[in-house]
């Protein structure tokens, strides 16, 4: 019994320090020290952290980049906050002195997306799915209160929820300047409106959210079967580096299995467990098996997730079945 | 504040707190059997107001299942698994130690369950506990930490019925043979309900009255198998989930809430 009570003072212990080590963040950590990685003649790539928003990591857990060309710049997402957007466009402009034209924000989520106030002050055109537009008009500021939560004041403050000033339902052809880029819609997996974009010259493809190399693909606002078959069209696609939205770069000769069968086993783990019976306390209190154990975040996204995918089929299994009132 | 935390062993503050609590309760150190494994210090309070007079003994076999971290308060889904071990149970009583509304549910039980699932608000980070009482006055109490990570559950806007207001009271049903943790029955329904807790204020500063179901029960051909007294600590649109491992034919739902409405599902078609 005392050995008993001693493991929970420590625990009780563990628990209130860990709170008051999250309380302050100092405000020389308030920088994300963002290095541009040039991963092919004109092509960067600030990479993100391999974690969950976190108080440390200001949300920088998201790959974003840029395409240099002749007479201009395309940014690739906007980043977290204004912090992050400010420091980016800093980052690019000690890398060439070329105008900053357009910026393509791949989906609507704040990782991605809280960043378009700054680019938008800097005159810049920021392009964006008419659909994810929507759903960034509809729900960004709950999403942003969500993010602020988790990563605090420090990182937030000045960030303010804003919306593309172009919109973009068919592929299109942006020329850079001897270097035409390609931005591809792709709706229905992800989010219901992705953009990706295919820089010719280079043969790289920035492949937003609709790839997770390594780490546990997110799910709320997914259809997993339309993302299952992206993902085909995807790896057809003639590209020799595939920059994921999260986790590391991947070459031609890999494949993008990482995020397929991660998604695959959502689906299955959720659909039995539906059919089954299976509360969705049963299934968030089993062991995530190998080798999806291995993804980073994925303890907290695998929760989340089936949080998700439960509402969904239950929410199905309930309207197929005898109701009455 | 944080480094005074550091320089502390945790054996040590646990040996603090020990010496502490015996000396404030020293009935606690000859009674080690009602100990709170959680150490809480309000279990006292809860226990007479919730449990009575009967002896209570907090036994590990009464499993509670809750995700090991809460993101949505509104909607956190608990799994009780009552084992058949434990012979004739009379009721079980569901409790949020740190919510507002502390009892979630309370079951009369006139048949055997062996698991109860349902989907409940919590404020904020709290012992839940499963107390099950036993045909000679005794409680069995099992517990579980839940660490909530964006508090609110009750208080805070959000996690409402995903139904419109005309379907108030409707009952979907469930039934999956040899479902249960036994591979016996197990019976899921869900009733649409905003199950408001009356602790929510609006953005325009207006407050959303209190509005529940408070009683739910279910029958078969063989009679009343069960009854729950409910209140709006459970979530929106409550789905309970129940392993019955003598559920008859001719299944049927019943419910009331605090306006006095009645909702009765009739008797539901069997399974499959
Ligand atoms: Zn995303």
């Amino acid at each position: 019994m005392i050995y008993c009570k001693s493991l929970i003072f420590f625990f009780v212990a563990t628990v209130l320090f860990g709170l008051s080590h999250f309380s302050g963040v100092e405000a020389e950590t308030t920088r994300y020290k963002l290095e541009p990685d040039m991963i092919a003649s004109g092509v960067f790539v600030f990479w993100g952290k391999q974690e969950s928003f976190s108080r440390e990591n200001g949300a920088n857990i998201v790959n974003t980049g840029f395409i240099v060309g002749r007479d201009a710049i395309l940014a690739i997402d906007t980043g977290p906050t204004r912090l992050y957007a400010e420091e980016m466009i800093e980052a690019i402009k000690a890398v060439s002195p070329l105008p900053i034209r357009h910026a393509v924000v791949t989906h609507h989520h704040g990782d991605h997306a809280f960043g378009i106030q700054t680019f938008k002050k800097n005159n810049i055109n920021i392009l964006m799915h008419p659909k994810a537009k929507n759903l960034l008009a509809e729900e960004g500021a709950v999403l942003f209160g969500y993010l602020e939560n988790l990563i605090g004041l420090d990182w937030t403050t000045g960030t303010e929820v804003d919306l593309p000033t172009s919109l973009l339902e068919k592929e299109r052809m942006i020329d850079l300047g001897q270097r035409p880029v390609l931005i591809i819609p792709y709706e229905g997996g992800h989010t219901p409106g992705d953009l990706v974009i295919y820089d010719i010259t280079s043969k790289t493809l920035f492949a937003g959210d609709l790839v997770f190399n390594g780490r546990a693909a997110t799910i709320p606002h997914a259809d997993i079967s339309t993302w299952l078959d992206h993902l085909d069209t995807l790896e057809k696609q003639d590209w020799e580096s595939l920059i994921p939205g999260h986790g590391p770069l991947l070459s031609k000769n890999q494949a993008l299995d990482s995020t397929r069968t991660y998604l695959a086993f959502l689906r299955e783990t959720a659909g039995a467990a539906i059919s089954r019976g299976t509360t969705l306390a049963e299934i968030m209190t089993t062991v995530i098996p190998s080798p999806f154990d291995q993804l980073a975040t994925v303890n907290s996204e695998f929760l989340r997730a089936m949080t998700t995918l439960f509402r969904q089929l239950e929410d199905e299994q309930f309207k197929s079945s005898p109701s009455t009132k | 504040m944080a480094k005074l935390s550091v320089t502390l062993q945790p054996s040590a503050i646990a040996a603090f707190f020990a010496l502490f609590t015996l000396v404030l309760f020293p009935h606690l150190g000859n009674a080690a059997q009602t100990l709170d494994p959680l150490a809480s210090t309000n279990w006292l309070d809860l226990q007479e107001e919730y449990l009575g007079e009967g002896p209570v003994e907090f036994n590990s076999s009464i499993t509670l299942l809750l995700p090991p971290e809460i993101e949505n308060s509104h909607e956190v889904p608990l799994t009780v698994v009552i084992p058949r071990t434990l012979g004739d149970v009379q009721e079980v009583v569901i409790l949020a130690e740190n919510n507002p509304i502390q009892q979630v549910l309370r079951l009369h039980l006139h048949r055997p369950v062996h698991s109860l699932s349902l989907t409940m608000r919590l404020e904020t980070s709290t012992p839940v506990r499963a107390a099950v009482l036993l045909a000679d006055g005794k409680w069995l109490v099992g517990s579980q930490l839940a660490h909530v990570l964006s508090p609110g559950g009750c208080s805070a806007p959000g996690g409402n019925s995903g139904g419109e207001v005309a379907q108030v009271g409707e009952i979907a049903f469930k039934q999956f043979e040899n479902g249960g943790i036994y591979k016996n029955d197990r019976l899921k329904f869900r009733i649409t309900h905003p199950m408001d807790t009356g602790l929510v204020t609006k953005a325009n500063g207006e407050s959303v009255p209190a509005y529940y179901i408070d009683r739910i029960s279910i029958h078969d051909g063989s009679g009343l198998l069960l009854e729950f007294d409910t209140q709006a600590a459970m979530s929106a649109d409550p789905v309970v989930t129940i392993d019955v491992p003598e559920l008859q034919q001719n299944i049927r739902v019943m419910a009331s809430d605090s306006k006095g409405l009645e909702f009765d599902s009739g008797e539901l078609p069997t399974a499959q």
